[in-house]
């Protein structure tokens, strides 16, 4: 018999088993029932995206949660196994919980929103067969033109210290866009506009931290131990801002701690407090159930259009309801609020998440973009300041090496997120290339702590700085306050 | 069966009709059969959902084929899968000794060789309907079935 025949009859032995075919129809059905029963159900009163409307931000988070269940279960295999069938299930469980965190949001401007049906088609993508073409992708709009009012002025860490950020290791320079939907774009490409959100502060920002705490607990079924907020350091440098996050626990029906949990701003941070077992029986259905999870996360929202980033210590997945095709400013609130990041262990186990919410504090404007070039011109500044003026200059330091604006492999808009910052703004993160030596020497600190790493030569480095984004009409210095 | 083959289906019909499609095109890409029925419930799931509309049968087969192998290009983009291997499901399925050879040769091979040889050879499409399906010119689609065919043809020691 010819291979292309053994082929064959071999993939003919491939069919759905009756159990398959009887839960898959089970599930139509209450999918269907689900469908009627949403599209019976009262509209929630959203803001405006033109012709799409808006899914509260908790509603999101709460669905976005759903992947989080894989991790708590893995201790307990048996668990783990009914748990991953049911966690299709869990729709009805998330939906709930969505509605119920939903009150909270509503009253919040937020670019968030669902989108009609559209295929599960990526990007660019059509068929062609027989002269059909797949449902059409969902019109794209951003939400209406809120500018050019009397912005108030908001602030950003301009000095040196605070404009230096982390510094990472590469090989090719496209590891480092991050997928990051404005990494270098020419300056005519990049957005004009967008919004700053302000910070809570005192006992709203309490009551904010806990609640995002509350709706994951809700939503994995979890109970929430909170901790009391710290006291204000006599030190801090913006006490009008503490506290600063919350942290907390989710708990199992047994009392065990399942997560380790921290509320920061628009963030929710989750640490699993045991390792998962290396066994590969168990690697798998973590694997299944964080598939089925994921899959369940877009079928959802009915976007099936998540974009994921992998490398690997861990993925990253965020909205991408446009198939690629949203405008450039929908697409970067998409990836800057609706996301989340799984770090992996070595054997591919969960150990630590963050979810991106949307932000729910008052929107101080939609603010006019500085131009790429005046970014640029400022970089420049920062990197001419004398040695002295840095912030870290020890002898041997990697922070005390000159450079200049030459150096810079590539930019990209973020928000800017610091516990001591009033306002959640966008700002310009340039990446600059330290020199090669730099990369050897931290090569060589890494392979002290571990002899399976190998120096490179092709290993670069790159250190992070951040110029806002905001104009200077309408920033001001930020200033420490004290006790 | 032929009734149904005339016409465009709904979700559930669609499951007893292009149940085995799905499932043995998810099969031919994530070699693993619970992968691969997760991913096909998960194909008429979101058919229900998002109630795309068919102009033919065969616009809404391509469509269940494209969207299957989409599923699975996630499915690989998860590091869960890409860093863990997936149970042995050889056992599962009463492959002969001699078809065992034939599927491991194809399984090894890379995605984007796999799916156009599947397509082809299982399937049935022409290249030009290939091309349309994946998106893909006609002469990539040629050009990776020629490089698949040649990788199995070294791997089997024989013609494919």
């Amino acid at each position: 018999m010819k291979n292309q025949d053994l082929y064959k009859s071999a993939m003919d032995k491939i069919t759905p088993s009756p159990e398959w075919e009887t839960d898959t129809l089970k599930k139509l059905a209450q999918a269907r029932k689900e469908m009627e029963q949403q599209s019976a159900a009262p509209k929630k009163k959203t803001v405006s995206f033109k012709k799409r409307t808006v899914l509260p931000l908790a509603a999101a988070a709460a669905v976005a949660l759903i992947a989080i269940p894989s991790a708590h279960l893995l201790p307990r295999t048996e668990q783990a196994l009914d748990a991953e069938a049911a966690i299709a299930e869990e729709a009805p469980l998330m939906s709930a919980a969505a509605q119920n965190a939903a009150p909270a949001a509503e009253g919040a401007p937020s670019p968030l929103r669902s989108v009609q049906p559209g295929p599960e088609l990526e990007a660019g993508e059509s068929i062609s067969v027989a002269a059909g073409h797949p449902a059409p992708c969902p019109e794209t709009a951003v939400e209406a033109d809120e500018f050019k009012t009397t912005l108030p002025k908001v602030a950003f860490y301009q000095d040196a210290e605070r404009s230096v950020g982390s510094e990472r290791l590469y090989s090719q320079l496209w590891e480092l866009d991050n997928l990051n939907p404005t990494w270098n774009l020419p300056a005519d490409q990049l957005p004009k506009e967008l919004p700053v959100w302000s910070s809570h502060a005192g006992q709203e920002r309490i009551s904010l931290l806990k609640s995002q705490m509350q709706r994951a607990a809700d939503a994995l079924g979890l109970t929430l131990a909170a901790d009391e907020p710290e006291n204000c350091p006599a030190d801090y440098p913006r006490p009008d801002l503490w506290p600063n996050r919350l942290t907390g626990r989710l708990l199992d029906a047994e009392g065990n701690t399942v997560w380790q949990l921290e509320s920061v701003q628009n963030k929710l941070i989750f640490d699993a407090p045991h390792k998962i077992s290396k066994d590969s029986s168990d690697s798998s259905l973590i694997r299944r159930a964080v598939y089925r999870a994921l899959g369940c996360f877009g079928t959802l929202l009915n976007t099936d259009t998540l974009t994921y980033s992998s490398d690997a210590n861990g993925f990253a997945f965020w909205f991408d309801p446009g198939l690629g095709n949203d405008p450039l400013q929908t697409k970067l609130l998409d990836f800057s609020f609706r996301r989340m990041e799984v770090a992996v262990g070595e054997t591919g186990e969960a150990n630590h998440m963050v979810l991106s919410l949307d932000p729910s504090s008052a929107k101080r404007g939609v603010y006019p973009l500085k131009p790429l070039d005046e970014a640029k011109a400022e970089l420049a500044e920062l990197l001419a300041l004398p040695q002295a003026e840095h912030p870290d200059t020890d002898a041997g330091s990697q922070r005390s090496v000159s450079l200049s604006a030459e150096d810079v492999v590539g930019w990209r808009i973020e928000y800017f997120e610091n516990t001591l910052s009033p306002d959640l703004l966008p700002v310009y993160e340039f990446l600059v290339k330290l020199p090669d030596e730099a990369a050897q020497k931290e090569q060589q600190q890494r392979a002290q702590n571990d002899s399976d790493d190998l120096l490179r030569d092709d290993i670069h480095m790159v250190r992070s700085y951040f110029i806002s984004a905001i104009p200077d009409e309408y920033s001001v210095p930020l200033q420490p306050q004290s006790n | 069966m032929d009734a149904l083959a005339a016409k465009i289906l709904t979700p559930e019909e669609a499951v007893s009709f292009y149940g085995t499609l799905v499932l043995r095109t998810a099969y031919g890409m994530v070699k693993n059969q619970q992968d691969a029925e997760d991913i096909a419930q998960e194909v008429f799931l979101n058919m229900l959902k998002t109630d795309p509309v068919f102009e033919c049968p065969e616009h809404q087969k391509a469509w269940l084929i494209r969207c299957t192998l989409n599923r699975c290009k996630s499915h690989f983009r998860s590091v869960w899968q890409s860093r863990t291997d997936g149970l042995d499901e050889t056992l599962a399925v009463p492959f002969t000794p001699e078809e065992n050879v034939v599927m491991d040769a194809v399984k090894n091979l890379p995605l984007k060789y796999r799916q156009v040889i599947y397509l082809h050879y299982i399937q049935g499409y022409a290249t030009a309907e290939i091309a349309s399906i994946l998106n893909v010119k006609q002469n990539t689609v040629l050009s990776q079935l020629a490089r698949g065919r040649k990788i199995l043809e070294n791997t089997l020691k024989g013609a494919f």
